[in-house]
């Protein structure tokens, strides 16, 4: 049995890479925008993102028995898969929130933003492919399988997609063709995930050891995944009413994007919580 | 050529010994043990077709007693983020306390479940091989207590030449390509049943 606080770790694998993903996605529409004024919108919204990030973070310590002693993760880059997730999500917090703060209290030179967010950008994907491949152990067959960076990746891409959507609401909008993108890519990214977790509990039931049965750790795994097709469903739904139906209020249409961004996230915290359940090493 | 444990499984009566005598030895609480002893049962029985005394069977029963192998590879060392889990001088592989956050990632990764949580401590904690025993030129505390001599530790290559027929694996212990332990193992007749046949763990609640 695990004996990690593995609700915290779920949360954190949740908030983080969604969040990261969120804040390219955001960065990358920024740079389609024209006027001073839009930029200025979305430097303001790239917020949300960060602390999505931060406060994945901040869970994520929870688990830690002497968080007091985190200085040493923080100068053992390189050392351990955990070590480089660490320091990649911090390198990211860094130069997101000092960006954010920047460019809220000034107004940065156009290259400056742009290189300034642009790598803020790198470390989000580096620290999203950091996050996802942190729990491919050789010891640990359950979860050392392509499916489990396919379906972190997948969850963090489709959350990312919605929520910039979403974000991007409170913005003003964007235009109906890059909606269409990102809410398609929302959904695609979900079946990847669905694909990815019933590969898995295929998988599963190929793994044996002396003691134990991988196919034993799938107690609800089934009815876990269906809250997830119907979360994201639902999710999609929702950021799809907000997005195109011009006749409702823009309360309704934030409560909307809010609601959505929450029904995404709450999914993809139902895999990430299923994955830890399905820990088993090789041994004893 | 490091040090290693042989742990003759045809000798070994299953007292747990060793494990309470490494439990007092590093003074450690109710829910720590850094050595336990697996029982391993399995087979069948059958009565006879046509009535009669003799019941026929292939049952078996023997013990594992396991504790950190100090592995060539070690898994929990790999993942350690803060590099507290280390290998010191002797060899053995032991958490340095001022170093660990207690993130509980070699306790996950250890296939022999090694290492556990010290959650008064709130730091990791496994066996150290009782490497300031080894340092000053005696054995490790499970190895002195065994009442029978099924522990034994060592040079590995001393360990090797005593007992050439040993095997660094018998069921429920992991492949050994995975970490490399440092653990030899005198096989029994009941081990090799359960490597054909298959069998549980029966005192699974207790280990």
């Amino acid at each position: 049995m695990l004996e990690l606080d593995s609700t915290s770790l779920a949360v954190f694998t949740t908030l983080a890479p969604a969040g990261m993903v969120a804040f390219v996605v955001m960065a990358l529409l920024r740079s389609t925008v024209a006027d001073h004024a839009g930029k200025r919108r979305v430097d303001h919204l790239l917020a949300i993102p960060f602390l999505l990030v931060l406060s994945g973070f901040i869970t994520s310590t929870a688990h830690l028995g002497t968080p007091t002693n985190a200085l040493y993760v923080i100068t053992g880059a390189g050392r351990s898969p955990l070590s480089n997730e660490v320091v990649s999500v911090l390198a990211f917090l860094f130069l997101a929130g000092s960006y954010w703060m920047a460019a809220i209290s000034r107004d940065l030179p156009r290259q400056v933003a742009g290189a300034w967010i642009a790598a803020g950008s790198v470390a989000a994907i580096i620290a999203v492919g950091f996050t996802s491949i942190a729990y491919s152990i050789e010891t640990i067959p359950t979860w050392n399988t392509i499916y489990t960076p396919l379906a972190l990746v997948a969850g963090a891409l489709g959350a990312g997609c919605l929520l910039s959507e979403g974000i991007y609401l409170f913005a003003g909008g964007l235009k109906p063709t890059r909606s269409t993108v990102l809410l398609v890519a929302y959904a695609l990214s979900c079946l990847v995930v669905l694909t990815a977790m019933v590969l898995l509990r295929i998988e599963l039931d190929t793994i044996t050891t002396f003691v134990a049965k991988a196919s034993g750790l799938a107690m609800g795994y089934d009815v876990r995944l269906g809250f997830y097709a119907i979360s994201s469903a639902g999710a999609l739904c929702a950021l799809f009413n907000a997005s195109f139906r011009e006749e409702i209020s823009t309360k309704t249409r934030l409560a909307l994007a809010c609601a959505s961004a929450f029904a995404a996230l709450w999914g993809v915290f139902l895999v990430r919580d299923l994955f830890y359940q399905t820990y088993m090493t090789v041994g004893v | 050529m490091g040090k290693a444990f042989y742990f003759d499984s045809a000798l070994c009566t299953g007292c747990k010994t060793c494990e309470l005598a490494c439990k007092d030895y590093h003074d450690l609480d109710e829910g720590i043990t850094f050595r336990r002893v697996f029982d391993i049962e399995g087979g069948s029985w059958e009565l006879p077709a046509g009535g009669g005394p003799a019941v026929r069977q292939g049952v078996y029963v023997y013990h594992v007693s396991l504790a950190c192998c100090h592995c060539d590879f070690g898994v929990c060392m790999e993942v350690c983020p803060t590099g507290a889990m280390h290998r010191d001088e002797q060899g053995l592989v032991w958490p340095d306390h001022d170093k660990c956050v207690g993130c509980g990632y070699c306790s996950m990764a250890c296939p022999y479940g090694a290492p556990s949580l010290d959650l008064e401590a709130k730091k990791s904690s496994k066996c150290d091989g009782c490497t300031g025993r080894v340092a000053d030129g005696g054995k490790p505390v499970c190895v002195e207590a065994c009442p029978v001599r099924a522990l034994e530790f060592g040079l590995e290559s001393e360990v090797l030449s005593a007992h050439p027929d040993s095997v660094r694996c018998v069921p429920p212990l992991p492949d050994p390509s995975f970490t490399g332990p440092n653990l030899y193992v005198g096989p029994c007749p009941a081990s090799e049943m359960a490597q054909e046949q298959g069998g549980w763990v029966a005192n699974e609640g207790e280990v």
